[in-house]
């Protein structure tokens, strides 16, 4: 779901370099505030463990594969502030160590995918952790990976109309919303329910363990 | 009299006219080909599972230029290729509809071989090592923000 560099234009990436650059100091403060010294290595595995999830790649029906986000696992076990700063981190060396996703692309892959999907992730699990627990784990695991690949479909499929050459074609990306929002919700419709049903097992030990911080 | 030579003189110029104009206006709608011998670059793409980005779109954009010098699809052998009529840097822009994708540059030089290849990190080889190495950075980073953590508090209490 990374999108990488050169099929995003500064008019998309810059607007998001802007949004995210409070987000993540505020985040920082959170994670320097809250994290003590018997969580930060837990929060180093887990990191660990979202990074490798990022990096598998599950195969697809149609021949294709796509790999898992890992950001509703953090987000569960330390909240939606911390679970951001952390897959920041996860999405920096993607681009600058693997070569999965960019630089300047990596504010909106980080708003999307580490803001806007933790937040999801953590909302709709505590409306919905009252009925039942698995449930609201997987729901909202599954959620929060739609709900990221919406946005960056949408970031991608606007590409066409807000960036294009002098002669009216377009500049970085071709393809609109009407093929962007298939290709990408359909995929990640697939990989959120592996992804959820994985993150619920690991949920459930952490649990066990008493590692669950404070939602925030 | 007269008028039957005149429009038989006139029936031969139309005929002719006519034998002359269809082979003409044939090849207005031909299209000619040639078979031309040389050097194309031909770069190999991959995802790092493996799997090839069979007939994704990609275009070739030729030095200084921002209109695409050539577009296309990869073929069924994962590659896209072209033949660069100038020397110097290159760009490939391949995507899919689903964002992924990459930019390579190419250093081309005056005998149209490829001198210098910037693709970033998106080199085919070496992915798990690399991934192994990032996983490396971060535990490695964490560990060395937890010292320095409990330096400070020893550091405080003493």
């Amino acid at each position: 779901m990374h999108i990488p560099d050169g099929l995003i234009s500064p008019q998309t990436y810059l607007p998001a370099l802007a949004l995210a650059a409070p987000l993540w100091l505020l985040a920082g403060r959170k994670l320097k505030a809250r994290l003590g010294d018997e969580a930060l290595p837990r929060l180093a595995v887990f990191t660990a463990l979202a990074f490798l999830l990022s990096t598998l790649m599950l195969p697809l029906p149609g021949g294709t594969s796509g790999h898992a986000v890992g950001v509703g696992l953090l987000a569960l076990v330390f909240g939606p502030w911390i679970a951001f700063m952390a897959y920041s981190l996860v999405l920096l060396l993607q681009a600058v160590v693997v070569g999965a996703g960019g630089v300047t692309s990596l504010p909106v892959n980080a708003l999307a995918m580490g803001f806007v999907g933790a937040w999801v992730t953590v909302g709709l699990h505590a409306a919905l952790r009252r009925f039942d627990e698995a449930v609201a784990v997987v729901v909202s695991v599954w959620a929060g990976v739609m709900v990221a690949a919406l946005i960056l479909a949408l970031a991608l499929g606007l590409q066409p109309s807000i960036a294009q050459a002098p002669d009216g074609t377009p500049r970085f990306f071709p393809f609109g919303p009407a093929v962007t929002l298939p290709a990408l919700l359909i995929p990640h419709a697939l990989i959120g329910a592996g992804e959820a049903v994985l993150t619920l097992l690991v949920y459930r030990h952490a649990r066990r363990r008493r590692w669950l911080g404070a939602p925030g | 009299m007269r008028t039957r030579t005149g429009c038989r003189v006139l029936a031969v110029a139309l005929a002719a006219g006519v034998a002359l104009w269809l082979p003409g206006a044939a090849l207005g709608h031909a299209m000619l080909h040639e078979v031309v011998e040389g050097d194309a670059v031909i770069v190999r793409l991959s995802f790092p599972g493996g799997d090839q980005p069979w007939f994704e779109p990609y275009e070739v954009f030729a030095p200084g230029d921002e209109t695409p010098f050539q577009t296309g699809r990869v073929n069924a052998l994962g590659e896209a290729s072209f033949r660069p009529d100038r020397p110097g840097a290159w760009r490939l822009r391949v995507f899919t509809a689903d964002g992924h994708g990459t930019v390579i540059g190419l250093e081309v030089d005056a005998a149209g071989a490829v001198s210098a290849v910037h693709a970033g990190h998106g080199h085919a080889h070496g992915y798990w090592p690399r991934v192994l190495a990032a996983l490396g950075y971060l535990l490695g980073g964490f560990g060395l923000w937890i010292l320095w953590r409990q330096r400070r508090a020893r550091a405080g209490a003493g």
